[in-house]
């Protein structure tokens, strides 16, 4: 009985001192990389408010600077600047966007709209930016198609 | 007894075993937590390892399948069996001997040249020698020596060119023999090599160790680790959108001009740049780091820290914006700010306050000035009624004895003159700075007044005295003086003053009361403890300039601690860096995060909030203001910047080298004090974005333009100038936006004997002028002018510049209307234009189409013949 007693008394102790053991690890780290993709935006969030992509955020800007006079502000083709012949492209339209690639799309801007068989309204811009800043205009676009 | 003696030693091996266990579990523990638990990062190389080899492997595959899809292998394999034929007939026994013989005699050769080319070294050495001697001792034996130097060395040269000779004959005759075999390995090994490339790409990429990657800057002392984990970050391809693994958005912005080897990652984006145990860490998100991540916009904080000119700056465009409101706000009237020392008061001149306004306006207006217009920048300091009247009876008292109002809502207007007011009013363009009834203000940046309820806040005298001279009641205001006539003035006033009237006012005191004494003194008082004498001036308190903390230490400005002001009572303290323990948090301690963004952003938010006795006034910011601001006072900090990062403004840099700052100098600066050119439009780097910039109007415009333009302003631009500008607030209704008319050439300048007109177009001309922009184009010999004219006309159709430009009836209206543009510009700054528009003004819309010489003289010659007949 008595010999029961100590050893139930030492499990206690012991168990007791494996969980100190364990308190004094770290806390589990993230493991995994969802947990990690997860913590980026949760983080930064904290001091930053990070919201929009850095791509978006920057194709905005240039998109309402460079483009929107024509094409709109919301890129509906119907920019202060009305009265165009032809009509500027309609972003917004998704069964048009379906039918232009990427490619096209990177291609008209940086080579003007003739370069893909249209009129010569748009004008070339590829000297005027870096590829990258046309990438950020193009990702941007892609987001103006609704319904 | 024995049975217990058998009982305690069974005791004594379960403690055993039971340590042993646990000791085995730990050694185990802590082999495993060393080797992964502490290094997460371990996972993240692996895993962009893998996603690298994938990208790579998916090119060397699409490589492949294009190459037998070309019909590559075929070519490959017609090309491998040539050069085996080629081989063969290299190896057999005649080619071959030929071969070996010419090698060896060019061995030989080539040695006997080696040998000479040593020989003639040491001529050459010798005579210097001896050239050397001579010069120094002048005796004949040396000179006699150098003849015979000269001698040798002539001799040796002819050999050595002979045996070059010989060398070239059989290198050719050599290469005649190797030729078709080396010109067949050289096209197998191009068309290889795309294959071979990424074959040696993907093994290296499988050759890359998994370790830490560690930047070290010495001069600040920062150790960075943050590529341990972001190991993507300054690759040349986006290998995964993904964090840690991502490349860093516009790297040709931000890395391109910021070497990540040179700065590191912490300086710009803080964080705990040695921790690589866990994301929490790395990023700082961890307690006692003060400096948690910076990401997104608010990371742009940083370029303040070593840029001193940030305007116009490139990937800055936010915290650009940002700091418009430190203007806006005039917080550097009561904060020393480094960099905004000489910025001007926020507020008008109260000197003479008492006659200008209304008593009962003033007592309003300083309970709460939104009351008056919604969008008024002063601050309230929810003075009660009591100090309120206080404060305006010292104001009063300083131009008189009386509180004292007028009210003109009982008085019949001249409708005549009303008429005459209005039609001059709308010519005048007021509404381009001032809004009334909601409408205009489109010149955000001069925060003209709101003067919808102006006709019950000034009286009329002080109004005729105003708009005829305003330099001479508020030295430094941005209204121009506009030369009008008294006829005109005195329209002006009587239409304003019946026009914009407040229904709600009061006026108490059109039966003037005398001042108390000791309401002024309280007045006085009070004046002096909120420090209204930081953004306004003020009789007596000229030189108390600061009240308030400074919000950016001496440590990093450049150059510029002996210039910091006087401060009454203040700290030195950069709020961007401050340590936590020394912010306040006083009431809130508890409800609110203790971080310095949080504690930044509620000051701001309710600046008393924090304890009693606090003086900061109420800005009644707009959340968005808040973050913007809070953004800016972030990035004020102390940190330790080497000199080899700082990138002073161009201001600093003049104060460096000991010059003066570029400064409008004789007649044009009285006339730039009076019209207020710089308002608008930016003249070397003074000035607004509003308008376009004149830094070098006297190479772009004609004078004959430049007279009638000033004498009638005519829309040139008329749809860029309606575009909501980027900072700007969009939405605002579109006034019809024109340079107004100031009516200019018809008066002398003080002193001078010249008109305005004059003294601006002298100016332009003398001081305006670029050396890049030549006064007359290159001419082309070889075609007729019009056949030049009939190229650049096709070239204006080609290539679509009429969706832009307007000549005529026919054309967009974005850019400048071309029809008379052989008479506004010169010809050189066309020229200079087409080639890169973007020199003249960054942000221009006009893309860059990369025009020849001979396209630009082409257009140029075409758009100088566009003119329009004025006279």
């Amino acid at each position: 009985m008595q010999k029961s007693i100590k050893i139930r008394k030492f499990a206690v102790v012991a168990a007791l001192s494996l969980l100190v053991i364990a308190g004094c690890g770290k806390k589990p780290a993230p493991s995994g990389k969802n947990d990690l993709k997860k913590t980026v935006t949760a983080d930064s969030a904290a001091v930053t408010g990070k919201k929009v992509p850095f791509a978006l955020k920057e194709g905005k800007r240039l998109f309402s600077h460079y483009c929107a006079v024509c094409h709109g502000e919301t890129g509906d083709g119907s920019g202060q600047y009305y009265g165009l012949t032809p009509a500027p492209a309609n972003f917004t339209d998704k069964a048009f966007m379906k039918t232009l690639s990427n490619e096209k799309l990177f291609k008209a801007i940086m080579e003007g709209s003739a370069s893909v068989g249209k009129s010569n309204m748009c004008p070339p811009w590829g000297k005027s930016f870096h590829s990258e800043e046309l990438e950020f205009i193009v990702t941007y676009i892609r987001t103006l198609a609704v319904n | 007894m024995a049975n217990e003696n058998k009982n305690n030693s069974s005791y004594k091996v379960y403690v055993f075993v039971f340590f042993s266990a646990v000791l085995l579990a730990l050694s185990l523990w802590v082999v495993w937590d060393d080797e992964f638990g502490l290094r997460p990062w371990k996972k993240y190389q692996e895993e962009f390892k893998t996603m690298k080899h994938d990208q790579l492997e998916k090119d060397y595959r699409k490589a492949v399948v294009e190459f037998q899809r070309s019909g590559g292998h075929k070519r490959l394999a017609e090309l491998e069996a040539q050069l085996a034929k080629a081989e063969t007939s290299f190896q057999s026994g005649g080619t071959q001997e030929k071969y070996k013989q010419l090698t060896k005699q060019f061995d030989d050769l080539h040695a006997q040249s080696v040998i000479n080319q040593k020989e003639l070294q040491n001529a050459r050495g010798q005579f210097l020698e001896t050239e050397y001697y001579f010069t120094k001792t002048q005796k004949p034996e040396y000179k006699v020596k150098m003849d015979e130097l000269q001698r040798q060395i002539d001799a040796i040269t002819l050999r050595g060119n002979a045996l070059q000779k010989k060398e070239e004959v059989l290198k050719n005759s050599i290469s005649a023999i190797t030729s078709g075999k080396a010109h067949l390995e050289a096209e197998i090994e191009r068309m290889k090599s795309g294959i071979e490339d990424l074959k040696e790409k993907i093994a290296n990429n499988n050759k890359v160790a998994v370790e830490i990657k560690q930047i070290h800057i010495k001069d600040i002392d920062k150790a960075d680790r943050c590529q341990t984990c972001h190991i993507g970050i300054d690759g040349k391809r986006q290998v995964s959108v993904l964090q840690p693994f991502a490349r860093h958005p516009a790297s040709f912005v931000y890395l391109d001009h910021h070497d990540p080897t040179k700065f590191g990652c912490t300086f710009c984006h803080r964080g705990q740049g040695r921790a690589t145990t866990s994301t929490e860490k790395a990023h700082g998100n961890v307690k006692h780091w003060d400096e948690p991540l910076l990401a997104g916009d608010m990371t742009q904080t940083s370029c303040l820290n070593c840029h001193g000119d940030i305007k116009g700056l490139r990937g800055a465009e936010e915290i650009v914006n940002s700091t418009e409101l430190l203007k806006k706000y005039g917080c550097y009237s009561c904060h020393k700010i480094p960099g905004y020392e000489t910025m001007g008061d926020v507020g008008p001149v109260l000197t003479e306050v008492g006659t200008k306004v209304n008593y009962s306006w003033a007592v309003k207006w300083l309970l709460d000035p939104k009351l008056y217009f919604s969008t008024a920048r002063m601050p309230k300091f929810f003075f009660t009624q009591d100090q309120a009247e206080s404060i305006a009876d010292y104001l009063f008292s300083m131009s008189g004895t009386t509180r004292h109002d007028v009210d003109y809502s009982k008085e019949t207007p001249n409708a005549k003159l009303v008429e005459q007011g209005k039609a001059l009013w709308s010519q005048a363009r007021c509404n381009l700075c001032h809004t009334t009834g909601g409408r205009g203000g489109n010149h955000v940046k001069v925060y003209a007044p709101d003067l919808s309820k102006v006709g019950s806040k000034v009286n009329k005298e002080w109004l005729f005295r105003w708009l005829k001279n305003p330099n001479a009641y508020f030295p430094g205001t941005k209204m121009p003086r506009f030369r009008f006539t008294d006829e005109d003035i005195k329209s002006l006033v009587e239409y304003i003053t019946s026009e914009y009237k407040d229904d709600e006012a009061e006026p108490k005191y059109v039966q003037p009361v005398e001042i108390q004494v000791a309401s002024i003194k309280k007045g006085k008082d009070l004046v002096q403890k909120y420090g209204c004498y930081g953004c306004h001036k003020l009789q007596g308190m000229e030189e108390m300039v600061q009240i308030a903390p400074s919000l950016k230490s001496q440590g990093v400005s450049f150059l510029r601690g002996d210039e910091m002001r006087e401060k009454i009572g203040t700290e030195l303290s950069s709020i961007g860096s401050k340590p936590l323990e020394m912010l306040d948090f006083g009431k809130l301690k508890k409800s609110i995060p203790n971080d310095r963004l949080s504690y930044i952003k509620q000051k701001l938010r309710d600046p008393r909030g924090y304890r009693l006795g606090l003086r900061m006034p109420d800005f009644r910011l707009a959340e968005s203001e808040i973050n913007e601001l809070a953004a800016v006072l972030y990035g004020f900090t102390d940190s330790n910047v080497p000199v080899r990062f700082m990138v002073p403004s161009r201001q600093e840099l003049d104060r460096m080298a000991g010059v003066q700052s570029y400064k409008f100098t004789g007649d044009f600066a009285k006339v730039i004090a009076d019209v207020k050119c710089t308002n608008c439009h930016s003249i070397r780097g003074i000035g607004a974005d509003y308008a376009p910039d004149l830094s070098y109007a006297g190479s772009k415009l004609q004078e004959g333009w430049i007279r009638n333009f000033l004498a009638n302003p005519d829309v040139i631009r008329p749809l860029l100038q309606q575009m909501p500008k980027l900072g700007l607030t969009s939405g605002k209704p579109a006034a019809k936006i024109t340079m107004p008319r100031f009516n200019l050439g018809q008066q002398k300048v003080e002193d001078t004997n010249r008109t305005d007109v004059d003294v601006v177009i002298n100016f332009f001309q003398q001081e305006l002028v670029s050396n890049d922009i030549p006064k007359k184009i290159p001419v082309i010999t070889t075609m007729t002018m019009p056949e030049q004219i009939s190229k650049g006309k096709n070239l204006y159709d080609e290539k679509g510049c009429k969706s832009c430009h307007q000549i005529g009836t026919e054309g967009g209206a974005l850019g400048p209307n071309l029809s008379n543009v052989g008479n506004r510009l010169n010809p050189g700054f066309i020229f200079k234009h087409l080639e890169n528009a973007r020199k003249f003004k960054p942000d221009i819309v006009e893309p860059d189409y990369g025009f020849t010489e001979r396209e630009r003289i082409y257009l140029t010659n075409f758009l100088m013949t566009l003119k329009l007949n004025t006279k």
